[in-house]
């Protein structure tokens, strides 16, 4: 307890640790949530009032033209009388031309309008450039108001051949959403939260662990403190205990980001009326002890792999593979489906986020929860059991040219030497 | 159960601590058989070159170091079967016993005291009495890494006898240090000895072994070359100065 609280009193006065553990989630998600949707509207604001130049076909059909000239802010332009055809296309985008449309054999040079579209036919055609975002915004304006002046004139050509909207449409396809609003809030949290929180949560023990494992060795001070009356088990369970706390605050603190940053955004979107976040307790509970479990693996994992390093430098370069691992196996639940199965129970980190997935939608599946919990157990015995077996190596302590390799491997001869002797460390 | 006598002790027999060289497999005899005695009130110097065996000594008996042979009395306890117990007797202090550096110079002070079983109200007694002795009162509220060397080396003495240890372990304290802060450290060093406590000193620095030590060890290539006051080694020798009878101990007779 005495390490753990001097633990996490060193910690909060790092400035680095208290802003990945603080400020992050509870500070740059709202920001960068309201951020992103300045910028939207800003930008949705700035395409919708900036001039926009289409050259128009000098044959386009005169009902076409007047719609494309009525989309406000656009100059639209005459295609040149006189043009050589001999010259090849000009780009897209530059100069003036950001769309064209005419039909196929205009002034425009049906060449040019292949070129830019690929397209041949009788058809109308668009001409844009996708590579830029100003050009296909005015194909996206005027094919919709092509489609719209399409609609109208097959409705005038069936009203003059005596059909009615029924006959020329025999039935209406209309989709509803049947979920009650709670069921999509809860959907919506199940597809978000599990990912960035398993980001999080080996975050959270990547900093704590390198503080409290390199740190101790960067600083000089393992000899100080081997020098108390305490056991080097007790020392290093006091280090692993705040690491575990520290992953677990990351954690929740994440959480309570994300689903003020949730909130905020869906408001912004005027869509957050109708959507409720009522969380079933139950499986939540049972996921966050999940979490915990995978916590407590992580952290025993990650001090070992993370012992023999002798500076900050090499400690991220020891745990940056261990995080790249434990956050990919979390990604894995985006392509996993809804339904959390007896075989994904078995893959470490992503059966856990398919618990908290499942558990922020309401379900609990029996059989693979009680199989995660029983490979989390596995797991947290074997990296303690293997931590606590190094915790008394005395390489682990002094040897300035340890690896981890030969740390593993002195444990190994250390443990069939030991065996029968007296300890009293 | 140690008794009054035992409380202010080394005893080490016969002590070796062998590595694996993990260049050509071999072993490495960082210390071979070393055997000596410090009581109360005494100091006792471990001299000898950089290599020559004194961190590994010293590091056995604090027990952070288990030893491959032999065996080692401190305050009473042996040091493989009672370690917390003999940690708790010893104050240890080396160059290499970093402080923590967010923390302030009286938390270091208290955490070593809390580490070390204190109760509240010893605590407070104790880290204002160390604050006063070695001047760092003034400094109380500031964090470890803003301290000049000096006054880290007070605090670092202070955490180190906090829980006012019968047995004193130091390893080249002075080392690194300027003229004043190495000033400091051999004066605590000497009125701990007034005080009746044990004291382990090592060094390669000549004048300060013979400024403080009461009898010395000269150790090389891990063997205590020879052990006496410093009239004795000088008669063993035929030297007068230090330096002169310790290259006489070591390189004389290596050759």
């Amino acid at each position: 307890m005495r390490i753990f609280r001097k633990e996490v009193r060193e910690a909060l006065r790092d400035r680095n640790l208290v802003v990945q553990l603080v400020l992050v989630p509870l500070f740059l998600y709202p920001l960068l949530g309201f951020g992103a949707f300045q910028i939207f509207q800003v930008s949705r604001g700035a395409a919708e009032r900036r001039p926009t130049v289409v050259v128009l076909d000098r044959d386009l059909p005169a009902p076409l033209r007047t719609a494309i000239e009525s989309i406000p802010h656009w100059e639209t332009v005459a295609a040149p009388e006189s043009l050589d055809r001999r010259d090849a296309p000009p780009p897209l985008g530059s100069a003036r031309g950001l769309a064209a449309a005419g039909p196929r054999e205009g002034p425009v040079p049906s060449a040019w309008l292949a070129a830019w579209t690929g397209a041949s036919g009788d058809s109308l055609e668009l001409a844009y450039d996708r590579s830029l975002d100003r050009s296909r915004q005015a194909r996206d304006r005027i094919r919709e108001r092509i489609e719209s002046h399409r609609d109208s004139l097959i409705r005038q050509r069936a009203a003059t051949v005596g059909l009615h909207e029924a006959d020329r449409t025999p039935w209406v396809l209309v989709a509803e959403d049947l979920s009650p609003s709670s069921e999509r809030g809860r959907f919506l949290l199940s597809l978000v939260l599990p990912i960035f929180l398993m980001i999080m949560l080996p975050q959270g023990a990547y900093y704590a662990v390198l503080d409290t494992v390199v740190g101790e060795r960067e600083r000089g001070t393992w000899e100080t403190v081997l020098s108390s009356p305490l056991r080097r088990e007790e020392i290093l369970f006091g280090k692993f205990c705040f690491a575990v706390a520290w992953a677990m605050i990351a954690f929740a603190l994440n959480l309570v980001g994300l689903l003020v940053f949730l909130r905020f955004v869906l408001g912004m979107m005027g869509v957050g009326d109708s959507l409720r976040f009522d969380l079933q307790w139950g499986p939540l509970l049972i996921a966050l002890i999940a979490v915990l479990l995978l916590a407590i693996s992580l952290v025993a994992v990650m001090m070992v792999v993370a012992a023999p390093a002798r500076s900050y430098r090499e400690g991220q370069a020891a745990l940056s593979p261990v995080y790249l691992i434990a956050t990919f196996a979390g990604m894995l639940v985006i392509g996993a489906g809804d339904v959390f199965t007896p075989a994904q129970a078995w893959i470490p980190i992503l059966n856990v986020t398919l618990l908290l997935k499942t558990a922020l939608r309401g379900e609990l599946f029996a059989l693979p929860t009680l199989l995660t919990f029983v490979e989390l157990a596995l797991l947290a015995a074997l990296a303690l059991g293997l931590a606590a077996r190094l915790s008394r190596q005395e390489a682990l302590f002094f040897d300035s040219s340890l690896t981890l390799r030969r740390l593993l491997r002195s444990s190994r001869g250390d443990r069939a030497r030991s065996a029968g002797k007296e300890g009293g460390r | 159960m140690t008794n009054s006598i035992d409380a202010a002790r080394i005893v080490a027999t016969n002590l070796v601590k062998i590595y694996q060289d993990h260049q050509d497999g071999g072993e490495i005899r960082a210390v071979d058989g070393v055997s000596f005695e410090c009581r109360g009130g005494e100091i006792f110097g471990l001299l000898g070159l950089n290599g020559a065996g004194k961190t590994t000594t010293l590091r056995m008996l604090s027990t952070a170091l288990t030893p491959t042979e032999g065996r080692a009395e401190v305050a009473g306890f042996d040091t493989r079967r009672d370690g917390p117990r003999v940690r708790a007797h010893i104050g240890f202090l080396s160059g290499t016993t970093g402080l923590y550096h967010r923390l302030t110079a009286q938390e270091m002070i208290r955490y070593f005291g809390e580490l070390h079983g204190l109760d509240h109200a010893t605590l407070d007694r104790r880290v204002d009495e160390l604050l006063e002795t070695f001047g760092i009162g003034e400094y109380a509220r500031t964090r470890c890494e803003k301290l000049s060397t000096g006054m880290k080396q007070k605090v670092n003495i202070a955490r180190t006898v906090v829980h006012d240890p019968p047995v004193l372990i130091l390893d080249e304290p002075t080392s690194g240090l300027d003229v004043l802060a190495a000033s400091t450290t051999l004066d605590f060093v000497q009125q701990s000895r007034d005080r009746g406590k044990c004291v382990l000193f090592s060094t390669h620095i000549m004048s300060e072994a013979e400024r403080l030590c009461d009898r010395i060890g000269v150790i090389h290539a891990g063997q205590l070359r020879a052990i006496g006051t410093l009239d004795e080694l000088r008669a063993k020798t035929g030297q007068h100065y230090l330096e002169d009878v310790f290259r006489a101990l070591v390189v004389e007779e290596a050759a």
